[in-house]
């Protein structure tokens, strides 16, 4: 049986999709069976961001509407046979699509996957609900900004509605340079607001949005390395943390930190 | 004071109020459940819950009077 985690924020921006797609990446380079959900009906991004919107044939609601059967429906991935996608309709059909519509068509697919991810879309309405009532576990993300840290607390509170096992933080888009001036709130304190234990921390890293434009992830960059964390830490429980701040370190991290400063 | 003893301090304030501001159907349903656990438990005759948030803490003040307690789960 699957583990269902749905990746959510509340705050839109701040990662989720691309957390979504590295993390199912990672897990899939691991040797497990992931399929990654995109529920973000009409505003649908996952596909792209994976490189297989040319691959897309059906979609959640053509399973609903009984077009396909729920298979035939799976984007595989062009570099991991054993990651998969389930495109979300690019039409704004948000109302066709209930949670027990969602839930029922994940029921027919979990026994052929060890991780689902739900990449869920922003905000708190019925989009968010959909996606969680799937869920047997959640993924908070979020950055070291103050409107992200504030969304991401009313997110969880309302997550506490849901009978989900374990409640996660990701915290994305780590500046490393401004840890190191005082300029971005330390990872610990914004888990000490949230009140929330950490999966992990995922640096800032120009390769992201820049292989994004190609449909491509990221391989062998920081970013990439701190996703394998996050996997591991998803997988085996263990607590390891990326340090963001190990390339500012040190004579040569200082120069690097000014220099980045000054641009 | 850096910017992120700034930056802490105002989200401090600012999830803390999140809290108050919560919605208060939510207070309602946690008492609902309070309730119904500790009917697990006690045969109630006059029981008062009020669960507030002061602070950025949730208070939960309880009275209940009980004939005697019910036989369930190690409690016989």
């Amino acid at each position: 049986m699957a583990r269902k985690i749905v990746i959510t924020s509340g705050k839109g921006g701040v990662g989720k999709t691309t957390v979504t797609a590295n993390l199912g990446t990672k897990l899939a380079n691991l040797g497990f069976r992931v399929l990654l959900v995109d529920t973000d009906i009409g505003l649908n991004n996952l596909d792209v961001v994976m490189g297989v919107e040319n691959k897309v044939m059906f979609d959640i609601l053509d399973i609903i509407n009984g077009k396909c059967r729920a298979k035939q429906a799976l984007v595989q991935d062009c570099h991991h046979p054993s990651l998969f996608i389930l495109p979300a309709p690019n039409s704004d059909s948000d109302s066709l699509i209930t949670a027990g519509n969602l839930l029922e068509t994940l029921s027919t697919l979990e026994h052929f996957f060890d991780y689902i991810l739900l990449d869920c879309p922003a905000g708190l309405d019925n989009g968010f609900h959909r996606a969680v009532y799937c869920a047997n576990e959640a993924i908070v993300v979020v950055t070291p900004h103050i409107s992200s840290i504030r969304d991401a607390g009313k997110v969880v509170a309302r997550l506490a509605n849901y009978p989900l096992s374990s409640v996660k933080l990701v915290v994305n888009r780590v500046r490393g340079d401004m840890l190191m001036t005082g300029d971005s709130i330390a990872v610990e304190r914004i888990i000490d607001l949230l009140g929330t234990n950490i999966l992990g921390v995922v640096p800032d890293d120009d390769a992201i949005s820049a292989l994004s434009a190609i449909g491509a992830i990221p391989s062998g960059t920081t970013s990439s390395r701190a996703f394998a964390i996050l996997a591991e830490n998803l997988h085996t429980g263990t607590k390891k943390i990326f340090d963001c701040t190990y390339r500012y370190r040190g004579i040569a991290g200082t120069i690097r930190r000014n220099l980045k400063r000054r641009i | 004071m850096t910017l992120a003893e700034i930056t802490s301090r105002r989200l401090e304030k600012v999830l803390n109020q999140d809290k108050k501001d919560a919605p208060t159907q939510i207070l309602a349903m946690l008492e609902s459940d309070i309730r119904t656990l500790l009917q697990n438990y006690f045969a109630i005759e006059d029981i008062s819950i009020n669960l507030s948030v002061q602070n950025g803490k949730y208070i939960l003040s309880t009275t209940l009077s009980a004939t005697h307690l019910k036989t369930i789960g190690i409690v016989r």
